[in-house]
């Protein structure tokens, strides 16, 4: 063993006593200057040991007095992480701490903590606080920060990368990113070095198989895959389609297993350490057969249990939804994805990162030779699409096939969006006090990755961002090219013959200059399949990949706004999605007109922010506190909210639970194994009620409702009773 | 124009008026001399002047006696006297005698050869001299069978009988001879004035042949045409002797009464008519008195003198009973459209002009009080807007009209079918609104094993998806996506609308029509409101192509006839089907050329009924078929109720069609026809709330305020709200149902997390009827 330098570092020194030497990406990023604070951002594939980049720069940070966060998107990983730093450090007398959920606390007990492991929510929401250690922090690590990309979540993100920097300007950032699409400017924005590297320590093929029976080439691919001896992953997109899937495949993959395989499993699940592990009726039979479903609805430690036996290979086939896609570390010789679809939406491609941080699982170090990532498609037109949307293709002549090369997205900022510009604008409130909408949108916004895209990119719109009053115009030139503005105003751009203006719908035919009409229209009503219809053009794309409307529609927009007046200010912006951040926080009274056009954020504004809940589950919940009066309307309430909070359709199984929770001293697991639901779901739920039950109390405190108060407390104290003490490992993480 | 007869058509030209008429004489007395057609004098003249004279000769007798001696001796010396003034007259004139042309006649063995010059003709002559006093045959096709390029001469001579001579000779049956001798002299005499007097008649035909082998074609057509016996050849000599002297035979062998003979006179004009260019066949049968027609084109022609008749044209009710224009050119059809629609508007019928053919557009020029829309112009079809059909049923024809931009059959296309009930629900949608459920959205239900089940729409009702796609991002977007300009009911309150079709496609076209007709057939009955279709393109089944529209196309015109007059001018009668056709009871039709056309036609104009007719002729005649393919401009052949046979008419005058219309202020005028309408609506007693959610006034108002404030709300949550705010249960859905309907308040969604929720926020609508409800509170 050599070290890397004559003196030897004390970092160093620690890793070295944790049996830990850098290599690889690791030396990259010390030649950056990770140990003199410099802020560097790595770009690697998955398992090449970005993680250890972050706990040096964190130890940088505590040897040097002060504190180390480190972010990551979901609570799992936190645990992970955190477990992992306190076990190896543990000698270096190095106190790791875990904070996760809990908003509506304010996080003074981690003042003790030289490292504290956290969400990116937790982040924010102690920023929010103001909670007074966050000045002594020195290193941040911010891990798969190609979450910024996400909706609601990289709005967050951005917004508390932007706090930070801003509450502590000398903070040294650690990025840490799978492999992504022009990381270099995400570094620039960061102002960080950028450490890139691509080396996958075994070689990956993809390929994407037509079928028009994904069951089956599932099957076929598994079986494959297991008859040599190696180990696959399946993804899917629901967790009901990856248990499916997993009873289906276990007979024959039990097959392949002999008696004493099977009974090594056995007997590892009968064995002391998993006494605690509740697996649910029908996994254990499945893990019999060496096959398993693993998903966000499993408790932690049955999750850890599938995990762990998956990867000591005494399981060969994991059915997961994408839950195990980010960080955790779980490679497999061949990953196949049936669907490359959002689990939240059906018609929406996910990400080209996503997908490919899910097919980097396959090869397995030491193991296997060559990874293999499979694509199923449904159809060969989906094929092409897949083909096209994922992968940068090159032929070989000789044999006249293809191969392959991922194409990785550039990330966009997603702040942008409604809500999120909405919420982060009270937050822009609370943090300067009473000020102009201007003035937040030049110290807040105006250091965005929002900005930055725009400046850079030749293809922003016209108007990046619409704080307060909204017209059909400004609407359209939120999605509109200024060339193309200019020449509608103009009325050069296309001729229009309104034909529709109802209270929903906008539309007309648009002869453009290039010839050709085309109907175009700005539809605010609903589609059957529950979304608004937004705009449409017959010259097929509406708003292309940037979201900038075709000009058809922009020159519908401005004869319509020119003709029709009001109505064009009230249809087009509902279909283009667009509102007027200002008045909603105006409206549901969160902040108030001062003098001199300014506003101030009001009481109720502060504490809806301090609490972190989102502009929609504020706004649901002060206008139905006032008819909330049993308990009953106060579990209907904290179900709605729940919904909106956690994205599941919630049904009275969680009014139930709550309540049963509550009231009786029935085991959580037993209760929800009653309400048919899993028990890693319910952990989450009662968490998230929890919070959600703090802040009914509060603003029905403020909105004056004592019995109100007095019910929610109630509650929140009976839960916490029953879940005050439960470990941290037993929380459960979101999907 | 001649005078009408009690019996049958009137001749060219009355036999009688060739005698000189002396002084017209009106009587109410029915005492008619026949042989001076004077009226007899009343008694009270002769009584007097027989007093007078009895007074004279009382009193003057010598005076009498002197008159009488002079009366007396005038007498006897007249007729000398005459005659010798006579005798002196022709003394004097100057008379030339002509010597006879020599061998110009010769006989050879058949015929009479005759040589003029370089010009040689046979002759043949036949002579009649027994033929019986009903003398059947045709004359007509006696001279068509004849060849007359040299012409022929018939000659039909007659002289005036006396009974007594007759009698006498026993040329008559003894039956009748008893009957006429039990009559006595003068009842015999009355008798035979009566019926026109009694001739005995000769007829002699003279052929001019060019050739021997025409004789004997000759001899037979004349015996075929005139199937008598007693034709006799006249002996080559005789024929001779009597052309080169010039003289006829005034043998009295045949005897006609005076109205057999005119049966025979008169029908000789028409009969050669025919001959002469394209007259009108003489098998037609004229009205000879004017029939009640509401909205006359012309007037009839009577196919026997070729005069023109009494005004005719269509009465109301055939237009109820549905009325066909065919055959012509444009421009006649155009020109009996234009009459048509002159004396629609005439009468202040409201007429809706749907033409295919944008060459009619001038027709708006009949009028300064017409309404010009060109579809996909000024005017928009929303085929999602029921206008006044039943849902229910509008649906299921929206489908078979979309077949022919589908080109295919679309019965069973479920998912179309719930797609379009859905979007022609809600209302107040147009075409881009029309999708499926989406296929996928069913995925996201928990059961794996359901979703290898779940239904895709199948391939009929994504065809017919992408029909409907033409509609409004294909080339029917300019006619048939939008908000429809105008309703369909609101043209029955305009004058005149002449809406012209011409989307440059034969399918849209046909489509265009189509809905326009389910459209107008929702509309209520209204016998004022006259609907003319021009060159209807979808009621096209001829060459069977959209084999599966056929039966839609005549459910669809029996709707449109059910709901008032309907006229539909169409160039081929061929190209409907059967049943629609024959939807359609009268008709009037110019010239047509295609053998299919003028089948169809001629059972529409009730030409080929075999009836008898007035002058004994069987009625089956192929010339009235074939006159239809000859008619000459400016006339027609038109059946309506008058006659149930169609007849010829000569059409008047194409009426001005350049009255100036505006056309920049169409909208404006528009407006001033449905204001009415509008003002009617407006009119309310209670607030819009109140109209809207009626006895859940209330919960409305609740809701409104709710939303004004915190929009957009989640659908649970304004559910929550509706239900803890009352006491008793309200119905939830029917309130939010109503306000939704009502456009007061807009659904929409939002997504939090991935998972999309609805929510609802305020209208413009919905605000101002917060505005107004809290303004009437304020009063």
């Amino acid at each position: 063993m050599t070290t890397i330098s004559d003196v030897p570092n004390p970092i160093e020194q620690i890793l070295h006593s944790a049996g830990i030497k850098p290599r690889g990406v690791q030396k990259k990023a010390i030649k950056a200057g990770i140990y003199d604070g410099k802020s560097i951002m790595v770009s690697s594939p998955t398992g090449s040991g970005k993680t250890l980049i972050g706990e040096m720069a964190l130890l940088r940070a505590v040897l040097s007095g002060k504190k180390g966060l480190y972010l990551v998107p979901l609570r799992a990983l936190a645990v992970q992480v955190a477990s992992v730093l306190k076990e190896r450090y543990f000698d270096s007398e190095i106190s790791v701490g875990l904070s996760t959920g809990d908003y509506h606390t304010d996080g003074e007990e981690l003042s003790t903590y030289d490292v504290i492991v956290t969400t990116y929510e937790r982040t924010d929401s102690l920023l929010r606080k103001k909670t007074s250690w966050l000045g002594e922090i020195g290193t941040v690590v911010i891990d798969e920060i190609q979450t910024l990309a996400e909706t609601q979540r990289g709005a967050r993100l951005e917004s508390t990368i932007i706090r930070l920097k801003h509450l502590i300007p000398e903070i040294q950032l650690i990025v840490l990113s799978a492999t992504i699409g022009a990381p270099d400017e995400l570094a620039e924005w960061l102002r960080c070095e950028l450490v890139v590297s691509n080396d996958r320590p075994i070689p990956l093929h993809s390929n994407i198989i037509t079928t028009s029976d994904k069951s089956n080439a599932v099957k076929e691919i598994v079986m494959t895959t297991v008859q040599s001896n190696g180990q696959c992953l399946v993804f899917h997109r629901t967790r009901r389609e990856a248990e499916v899937q997993a009873i289906r495949l276990s007979a024959d993959v039990g097959r392949q297993f002999t008696a004493e395989e099977k009974k090594k499993i056995d007997d590892e699940l009968g064995s002391v350490v998993n006494w605690d592990v509740k697996l649910p009726a029908g996994l254990k039979a499945l893990l019999h057969d060496g096959t398993a479903y693993h998903h966000a609805g499993l408790n932690y430690l049955a999750r850890r249990l599938v995990e762990d036996l998956f990867r000591r290979g005494m399981i060969r086939v994991i059915c997961a939804t994408t839950t195990l896609a980010s960080g955790i570390d779980l490679p497999a010789r061949t990953v196949v994805l049936t669907s490359v679809k959002e689990p939240s939406n059906h018609n929406q491609f996910m990400s080209g990162n996503k997908i490919h941080q899910m097919l980097g699982r396959a090869g397995r170090p030491g193991y296997d030779k060559r990874g293999v990532g499979v694509l199923l498609a449904g159809s060969s037109g989906e094929a092409d699409v897949i083909r096209r949307k994922y992968f940068k293709t090159s032929s070989v002549t000789e044999n006249k096939s293809e191969i392959l090369q991922p194409k990785y997205d550039r990330l966009f900022s997603t702040l942008n969006e409604t809500n999120a510009v909405t919420e982060q604008l009270l937050v822009g409130f609370d943090m300067f006090g009473s000020t102009t909408v201007e003035n937040i949108e030049q110290s807040l916004f105006s250091d965005s990755f929002l900005m930055y895209c725009s400046i850079r990119d030749t293809r922003s719109p016209h108007r990046i961002l619409q704080l307060d009053e909204l017209s059909s115009e400004t609407a359209i030139e939120r999605h509109a090219l200024q060339d193309a503005i200019r020449s509608a105003r103009q009325n050069v751009l296309a001729s229009v013959k309104i034909r529709e203006s109802t209270d929903s719908v906008i539309g007309g035919i648009v002869t453009g200059w290039e010839g050709g009409n085309f109907t175009s229209r700005f539809s605010a009503k609903l589609s059957p399949d529950g979304t608004v219809e937004g705009p449409m053009c017959s010259c097929g794309i509406p708003f292309d990949s940037n979201g900038l409307l075709c000009p058809h529609l922009v020159a519908l927009g401005f004869t319509a706004s020119k003709e029709l007046g009001t109505l064009a200010d009230y249809v087009i912006p509902l279909a283009l999605s667009e509102s007027n951040p200002l008045g909603v926080l105006t409206r549901l009274g969160l902040i108030e007109g001062s003098e001199d056009g300014e506003y101030r954020i009001t009481h109720l504004g502060s504490v809806v922010n301090r609490l972190y809940l989102s502009i929609p589950t504020i706004r649901e919940m002060i206008a139905l506190l006032p008819f909330t009066s049993d308990v009953e309307d106060l579990l209907w309430l904290l179900r709605h909210l729940a919904s909106i909070e956690t994205g599941s359709s919630l049904d009275d199984s969680y009014e139930n639970l709550v309540a049963g929770v509550a009231s009786t001293d029935m085991e959580i697991s037993k209760l929800a194994e009653s309400l048919e639901l899993h028990v890693g779901d319910a952990y989450g739920l009662l968490e998230t009620s929890r919070w959600l039950l703090s802040a009914i109390s509060a603003v029905s405190e403020i909105g004056g409702f004592e019995e109100l108060v007095q019910k929610s407390t109630n509650l929140l104290k009976s839960l916490d009773n029953r879940l005050g003490r439960t470990t941290p490992e037993n929380q459960e993480d979101e999907e | 124009m001649g005078k009408p007869l009690i019996l049958g058509s009137e001749p060219e030209k009355d036999p009688l008026e060739s005698r000189t008429r002396q002084s017209m004489i009106v009587s109410s007395d029915t005492e008619i001399d026949w042989d001076s057609r004077s009226v007899e004098q009343k008694w009270s003249f002769p009584i007097l002047i027989g007093f007078i004279t009895i007074l004279v000769v009382l009193f003057q007798p010598i005076l009498s006696i002197c008159l009488t001696i002079i009366i007396l001796s005038t007498l006897y010396f007249l007729p000398t006297v005459s005659a010798r003034r006579e005798i002196d007259s022709i003394r004097n004139s100057q008379w030339i005698i002509l010597k006879p042309r020599e061998n110009i006649l010769s006989e050879t063995d058949e015929t009479l050869l005759y040589r003029d010059n370089d010009d040689n003709r046979h002759l043949i002559g036949l002579e009649l001299f027994e033929p019986s006093n009903m003398l059947f045959g045709s004359l007509g096709s006696m001279i068509r069978s004849l060849n007359t390029d040299h012409g022929f001469v018939l000659r039909v001579s007659m002289r005036l009988e006396s009974i007594e001579e007759v009698i006498n000779q026993d040329r008559i049956r003894s039956n009748k001879e008893e009957y006429l001798e039990s009559l006595g002299k003068s009842g015999r005499h009355r008798f035979i004035s009566v019926r026109g007097g009694l001739w005995s008649t000769y007829v002699m035909l003279v052929g001019h042949l060019r050739d021997l082998h025409s004789v004997s074609t000759f001899e037979a057509a004349i015996h075929g045409a005139v199937p008598t016996s007693g034709w006799k050849q006249i002996e080559n000599k005789d024929l001779a002797k009597r052309l080169t002297i010039q003289k006829s035979d005034y043998l009295s062998r045949f005897y006609a009464l005076g109205h057999e003979l005119s049966e025979w006179l008169v029908q000789l004009p028409s009969e050669l008519a025919p001959e002469v260019g394209s007259n009108v066949p003489s098998e037609f049968l004229s009205p000879i008195k004017t029939i009640a027609s509401d909205y006359p084109l012309g007037v009839a022609v009577n196919p026997e003198t070729l005069q023109t008749g009494p005004v005719v044209g269509f009465s109301h009710n055939d237009l109820v009973n549905g009325t066909l224009v065919c055959g012509g050119t444009n421009a006649e059809r155009k020109r009996i459209l234009a009459l048509l629609i002159q004396a629609l508007i005439a009468k202040e019928k409201r007429v809706l002009l749907i033409t295919g053919n944008p060459n009619y557009g001038d027709l708006a020029g009949l009028t300064e009080n017409v309404i010009t829309l060109e579809l996909g112009h000024d005017f928009v079809l929303n085929p999602v807007d029921p206008d006044n059909v039943p849902r229910t049923e509008y649906v299921g024809q929206l489908i078979s009209a979309l077949e022919i931009l589908a080109g295919a059959d679309l019965t069973g296309a479920a998912d179309l079918e719930i797609a379009l009930n859905r979007t022609v629900a809600i209302g107040n949608t147009t075409v881009a609104d029309v999708r499926f459920d989406t296929a996928e959205e069913l995925m996201d239900s928990p059961s794996i094993d359901k979703t290898s089940q779940t239904t895709k729409p199948s391939n009929k009702s994504l065809v017919g998806l992408d029909a409907v796609r033409l509609l409004h991002e294909g080339s029917g977007a300019r006619a048939f996506y939008g908000t429809q300009t105008i309703p369909i009911r609101d043209f029955t309150k305009i004058p005149y609308t002449v809406l012209t079709i011409n989307l440059g496609s034969v399918e849209l076209d046909t489509f265009a029509f189509d809905l326009l007709m389910m459209k107008l057939a929702g509309l209520k009955q209204d016998s004022d409101f006259v609907v003319i279709f021009n060159e209807p393109l979808n009621l096209v089944a001829r060459n069977r192509r959209h084999y599966y529209r056929i039966p839609w196309i005549e459910f669809l015109a029996k709707r449109v006839k059910k709901r008032g007059p309907l006229v539909v001018a169409m160039e081929h009668p061929a190209d409907f089907s059967p049943a629609t056709i024959g939807l359609l009871t009268s008709c009037v039709s110019s010239r047509l050329r295609e053998s299919v056309d003028v089948k169809e036609a001629v059972d529409l104009l009730g030409l080929s009924v075999i009836q008898t007719g007035m002058h004994s002729k069987a009625r089956h005649s192929s010339r009235e078929t074939s006159f239809l393919r000859v008619i000459p401009d400016g006339m027609a052949v038109i059946a309506n109720t008058g006659g149930e046979l169609g007849y010829p008419v000569k059409l008047n005058d194409s009426p001005d069609l350049s009255e100036m219309t505006s056309t920049t202020d169409v909208t404006k005028r528009l407006a001033e026809y449905t204001t009415c309408v509008k003002e009617s609506s407006s009119r309310k007693t209670d607030s819009l709330i109140e109209h809207v959610m009626g006895r859940d006034y209330e919960h409305g108002i609740a809701v409104l305020r709710l939303l004004q404030r915190y929009e957009p709300l989640t659908q649970e949550a304004v559910r929550k709200f509706i239900s803890t705010t009352t006491d008793d249960v309200p119905d939830i859905e029917a309130i939010l149902m109503k306000l939704e309907r009502g456009s007061l308040i807009l659904k929409g969604h939002e997504i939090h997390s991935g998972v999309s929720y609805l929510n609802y926020r305020l209208t413009m609508k919905g605000t101002m009827a917060l505005r107004q409800n809290g303004e009437d509170l304020m009063k």
